[in-house]
C-alpha cells in the first residue's frame, strides 16, 4: 500500500469517527469518541510527515497530540464532572443528520474535484475529507442543543481545518502549527468557563434556553 | 522671516499652546492664560504669513516628509488658500483674547481641555484649507469635525447639548462620507490623491457632473444649506460662544472653500447648470435662514440660522460666479467669486462679533431666552456698542462690510440675467429677490435682535447683578467691530486683493474695479460706491442736528430715565415688545414657512374645568423640515433595522446554519 493510500484511508477512518462525536448521546462517551479521533488525526500527521518527508510535520504530530488527545479532553471532562451528565436535547432527528453529512461529504468531494495541484492531486481523498470535516463540525453544532457538545463540534471545526493545513501546506514552519494548536486550547477553555458559568445561573447547558442573552 | 517659516510658526504655536494647556488642565486659569495667548500670536502669524500671499499674488508650497505611500504631505498656500487662512486667523485673534475671561467660566470642569480642544480646533481649519492633498484633506477634515464635536459637547451636564453633538456628528458624517465619494472618483482617474493631478485630471462629463455633486452635497451639509440645516442650530449654540464664534464664523467656510476647490479649481465650472444648482441652493437657504431666524427666541441660535441664511448668500454670488465661468463670461465669473468670499470674509468678521456679543451676555445672564433680557445696553454699554455694530453690518447699512458684499452679489446676479438662455435669464432675477427680500427679512431679525435684548426695560430676574464683562472680552469684541468698519471703509484697497484670488483661480488677469475712493462692478458707468463717502454723508447727518443744538436749540432730557407713557395706567416691563410677539407680524404672511400646529383647538366647558390647570401655551416653530424629510427616513431605517433583526435569533445553533448555509453556496459557487 502506498503513503497515499494511507493517509487516504485514515482519512475515512476520520470521518467515520466524527460521525461517531456527532451521533453519540452520552457527552463522556462523545469526549472518548473526540480523543480517538485525535489519535486518528495524529496518525495522519506522522503519515504525511514519513511519505512527504515534511520534518515540520513531526512536531506538528507531537503538539497536536498533547492538545488535542489530553488537554482538550481533560478539560472537557472537568466540566462534564461538574455538570454531571446531561441530558443532550436533540435539535436534529439523527436519520436526518446522517442525510445531510452524506450530502456534505457528496459537496465536499464535488469540490476537491477541479484542484489540480500536484501536491494535492495525491491526496484529494483527503482534502475532501477535511472540508467534509470542517461542516461536520457545524453540523454537531447545529444537530445538539447541549453547549458542551457544540464544544466539540468546534473541535471538530479545528481538526478539519488543521487536516486541510498539513495537506495545503505541510512545510510551513513549526510556529505557525504550534501558534494554531495552543489558540485552539486557549479557545476551548474559554468556552468551558463560560459554559461552566452558565450551568451555575441557568442550571441547564441547553443553548435554547440562553436566548435571555439576545441583545 | 519668510511666509514658510511664518507659516509653520503659526501651526507650531496652535499645536505647541494645545499641549500645555492640554497638560496644565489642572491649574485651569494658566492653561486659559496660555491656550488664549497662544490662539492671539499663532493668528497674528497667521495673518502675517497670509497677507504677503495675497498682496503679491504668488503663493508658496512646502513638501512634507512622505510617510505612506498614497499620501503626499504637501502644503499649498495659493491665493485662495491664503485668503482663507487669514480669515481663519484674524478671528483667531479675536477668539484667543476673548477666551482669557470668557472660559474662567468653565475653570475646574476642564479649562485646559477646552483650550487644547480650541486650538487645535483653528489649527486643523487652516491645514484644511491649505493642504494639497485628498488622503490628508479628509484626515484633517475628519479632525475638524471630531474637535468641533467634542466642543459642542463640552457641556456634559446639558442634555440638549449632548444630543445636538450626535445630530451634528451623524450629519458630519453624512457630508465627509460624500466627499470622500468624490475624492475617490477623482483617484480613479488620476491615480493620486494630489490635488495638483485633480486639477489636471480628465473626467468624462458624466463623471465630473457625479463628482461635482457628490462635493456640493457633501460639502452643502457641513455648510448648512437648506434641507441639511438642521444639526447648525442645535450644535452651534450648543457650544461654547468663543467656539460658535468659530464654527459659525469660521468652519462653515471651509465648506464653501471646499465647494469652490473643487468645483472651480478642480472641474473648471464645466457645465451651466451646477452654477444655477449653488445659487438655487443659496437663495433656499438664505429666505428660509433668515425665516427661522426672525421667529428664533433664543439669541444665540437666532444668530446660528442667520449664518444659514449668510451662507446662502455667499453661496448666491459663488454660483453665479460659476455659471459665469462655464458661459465664457469672464467678468460675471470674477465678480461672482469675488462677492462670495467678500461676503465670505464679511460674515466671518460680523457673525464672529454678534456671537462674541451673544457669549459676553449669556455670560452674565446665564441664559439665551431673549424673552429674559432687554436694556441691557444700560449695564453693559461698550457690549452693546459692539453688537450694534454687528448688526448693522449684517443688515447691510452703509459704510459697513456687509452692504459692500451684498452690493457685489446684487450686480453679479444683475450682470449674470443680461445674457444666456430664458432659463438663465429667469432665474437670476429671481435670485436677485430672493436676496432683497432676505435683506430685508434680516434688518427684521437684526432689529429685534439688539432691540429686545439691548433696549427696553429688563425683562429678566435680579438686574443689580448684570455689569460690563471683563475687558479681555471686550477687547475681543472691539477688534472685529474695528474689523467691520476697516473691511467696509477699506473697500476700494481691498476690493483689489480679494479680486486677484478669484482671478488667480481662473487664470486670468484681474479686472480694475476701484478707482481712487470708489469701487464699481464691470465698469464704473454701470454703478459706483464709495464707502469713505457714505460715511462723511452719514457722520455729516449725525452732526448736523447737534450744530443745530450747540448754535442755541433747546436741548432735550434724557429720554432713558423716564419710563414710556402708557395710556395713563402704571407702566411695566411686561408691556414691551417682546420676542415672541415682534416676529408674530410675519407668521400669516409666511405660514407655509411657519407651520402653526394648534393640536387642541376647541375645549368643551367640562373639560376646561378639569384640565384648566393643565392647558399651557407652547409657543415653538413647527420642525417642518425634520418632520416631513428626516423623521420618516429615520423611521424607515428603524423598520429596516427592526426586520433585519428577526435574523438575530440569539440562538447559537442558527448562526452555525447560516454559516453552513453560506460555506454551501460559495463552495457550490466555486466548483460551477
Amino acid at each position: 500500500m502506498s503513503g497515499t493510500n494511507i493517509v487516504n484511508v485514515l482519512s475515512v477512518l476520520l470521518i467515520l469517527t466524527s460521525m461517531l462525536v456527532v451521533e453519540t448521546r452520552k457527552l463522556r462517551m462523545a469526549a472518548y469518541m473526540y480523543r480517538f479521533q485525535s489519535l486518528v488525526l495524529v496518525t495522519i500527521f506522522l503519515s504525511i510527515a514519513v511519505f512527504m518527508e515534511a520534518k515540520p510535520l513531526y512536531i506538528w504530530s507531537i503538539t497536536a497530540l498533547i492538545t488535542k488527545t489530553f488537554l482538550v479532553p481533560y478539560l472537557i471532562f472537568k466540566v462534564i464532572k461538574r455538570v454531571k451528565e446531561q441530558e443532550e436535547g436533540v435539535a436534529i432527528d439523527k436519520k436526518l443528520t446522517i442525510i445531510l453529512a452524506v450530502g456534505i461529504l457528496a459537496l465536499s468531494f464535488a469540490v476537491v474535484e477541479p484542484f489540480h495541484m500536484q501536491a494535492v492531486l495525491k491526496l484529494r481523498v483527503a482534502l475532501a475529507v477535511s472540508i467534509a470535516h470542517f461542516m461536520l463540525g457545524l453540523l454537531c453544532i447545529l444537530a445538539s442543543k447541549n453547549a458542551l457538545k457544540q464544544i466539540l463540534g468546534y473541535c471538530l471545526m479545528e481538526n478539519g481545518s488543521h487536516l486541510t493545513l498539513a495537506i495545503m501546506a505541510y512545510n510551513a514552519p513549526e510556529t505557525v502549527e504550534i501558534g494554531i494548536l495552543t489558540d485552539a486550547v486557549f479557545a476551548v477553555l474559554i468556552m468551558t468557563i463560560i459554559a461552566r458559568r452558565l450551568f451555575k445561573d441557568f442550571g441547564t447547558l441547553d443553548t435554547d434556553k440562553f436566548t435571555l442573552l439576545k441583545g | 522671516m519668510t511666509v514658510q517659516q511664518l507659516f509653520l510658526l503659526s501651526i507650531f504655536l496652535y499645536v505647541v499652546g494645545a499641549l500645555i494647556s492640554l497638560g496644565l488642565n489642572r491649574d485651569g486659569k494658566i492653561a486659559n492664560y496660555v491656550s488664549g495667548t497662544t490662539a492671539f500670536l499663532a493668528g497674528c502669524t497667521g495673518v502675517a504669513s497670509a497677507v504677503p500671499v495675497l498682496i503679491e499674488g504668488k503663493g508658496f508650497i512646502l513638501e512634507g516628509m512622505e510617510f505612506i505611500p498614497f499620501g503626499r504631505f504637501t502644503i499649498n498656500v495659493d491665493p485662495l488658500s491664503a485668503f482663507m487662512t487669514l480669515v481663519i486667523s484674524l478671528l483667531s485673534i479675536a477668539t484667543g483674547i476673548y477666551s482669557i475671561s470668557y472660559q474662567e467660566e468653565y475653570i475646574g470642569k476642564g479649562t485646559g481641555v477646552m483650550g487644547f480642544l480650541n486650538n487645535i480646533f483653528i489649527a486643523s481649519m487652516i491645514l484644511v484649507v491649505t493642504i494639497d492633498n485628498a488622503f490628508y484633506f479628509l484626515v484633517f477634515w475628519e479632525l475638524m469635525t471630531l474637535v468641533s464635536y467634542f466642543l459642542v459637547c463640552f457641556e456634559q451636564e446639558n442634555r440638549e447639548a449632548i444630543k445636538a453633538g450626535f445630530v451634528y456628528f451623524v450629519m458630519a458624517h453624512v457630508g465627509t462620507v460624500l466627499i470622500m465619494i468624490s475624492f475617490i472618483l477623482f483617484y480613479v482617474y488620476t491615480g493620486t490623491f494630489d490635488f495638483a493631478a485633480f486639477r489636471n485630471a480628465n473626467l468624462s462629463p458624466v463623471t465630473k457632473n457625479l463628482a461635482f455633486l457628490l462635493a456640493f452635497l457633501g460639502f452643502g451639509v457641513k455648510a448648512g444649506i437648506v434641507p441639511f440645516h438642521f444639526w447648525l442650530p442645535q450644535a452651534h449654540p450648543a457650544a461654547p460662544s468663543n467656539v460658535s464664534a468659530l464654527m459659525s464664523g469660521v468652519m462653515i467656510k471651509t465648506a464653501i472653500y471646499g465647494i469652490i476647490r473643487v468645483g472651480v479649481d478642480f472641474l473648471g465650472a464645466s457645465a451651466w447648470w451646477w452654477g444655477l444648482t449653488v445659487l438655487a441652493f443659496g437663495a433656499i437657504s438664505a429666505v428660509f435662514g433668515v425665516l427661522y431666524a426672525v421667529s428664533e427666541n433664543d439669541l444665540k441660535r437666532l444668530l446660528a440660522y442667520s449664518s444659514i441664511e449668510n451662507v446662502g448668500i455667499i453661496l448666491m454670488g459663488v454660483g453665479a460666479g460659476m455659471m459665469g465661468i462655464a458661459t465664457g463670461q469672464v467678468s460675471v465669473g470674477i465678480l461672482g467669486i469675488l462677492a462670495g468670499l467678500y461676503h465670505l470674509i464679511n460674515h466671518a468678521v460680523f457673525k464672529g462679533l454678534l456671537f462674541l456679543g451673544a457669549g459676553s451676555v449669556v455670560y452674565r445672564l446665564h441664559t439665551r431666552n431673549m424673552e429674559e433680557m432687554g436694556g441691557l445696553a444700560r449695564y453693559m454699554p461698550w457690549t452693546g456698542l459692539t453688537f450694534f455694530i454687528g448688526a448693522l453690518s449684517i443688515s447691510a447699512l452703509p459704510p459697513l462690510n456687509g452692504f459692500v458684499s451684498k452690493w457685489f452679489t446684487y450686480h453679479t446676479l444683475f450682470a449674470a440675467s443680461t445674457k444666456g438662455s430664458a432659463l438663465i435669464r429667469m432665474a437670476f432675477p429671481l435670485a436677485a429677490v430672493a436676496l432683497a427680500l432676505t435683506g430685508a427679512l434680516t434688518s427684521l431679525c437684526f432689529v429685534k435682535a439688539y432691540g429686545v435684548t439691548f433696549t427696553g426695560p429688563f425683562r429678566g430676574g435680579n438686574e443689580l447683578k448684570i455689569k460690563e464683562v471683563p475687558v479681555t472680552m471686550l477687547i475681543g469684541m472691539g477688534l472685529l467691530a474695528i474689523g467691520c468698519f476697516v473691511l467696509g471703509l477699506g473697500a476700494p484697497i481691498g476690493v483689489g486683493y480679494i479680486a486677484n484670488v478669484a482671478s488667480a483661480l481662473l487664470h486670468v488677469s484681474s479686472p480694475q474695479l476701484s478707482d481712487g475712493l470708489s469701487i464699481f462692478p464691470e465698469s464704473s458707468e454701470q454703478a459706483m460706491l464709495s464707502t469713505p463717502l457714505v460715511l462723511v454723508f452719514v457722520v455729516g447727518l449725525a452732526i448736523l442736528p447737534l450744530l443745530i443744538i450747540g448754535t442755541g436749540g433747546k436741548r432735550a432730557g434724557r429720554r432713558v430715565d423716564f419710563e414710556p407713557w402708557a395710556c395713563g395706567y402704571k407702566y411695566s416691563s411686561r408691556m414691551a415688545w417682546t420676542s415672541t410677539a415682534f416676529a408674530h407680524s410675519l407668521y400669516p404672511l409666511f405660514s407655509p414657512v411657519y407651520l402653526l400646529r394648534t393640536a387642541f383647538t376647541e375645549a368643551g366647558r367640562f373639560t376646561i374645568l378639569l384640565f384648566k390647570k393643565a392647558m399651557a401655551y407652547i409657543s415653538q416653530i413647527e420642525l417642518m423640515w425634520e418632520r416631513y424629510i428626516y423623521y420618516p427616513l429615520l423611521h424607515f431605517m428603524v423598520y429596516i433595522g427592526k426586520r433585519a433583526q428577526t435574523f438575530q435569533t440569539g440562538n447559537v445553533r442558527m448562526y452555525c446554519l447560516y454559516i453552513i448555509l453560506t460555506l454551501g453556496v460559495l463552495l457550490i459557487a466555486t466548483v460551477r
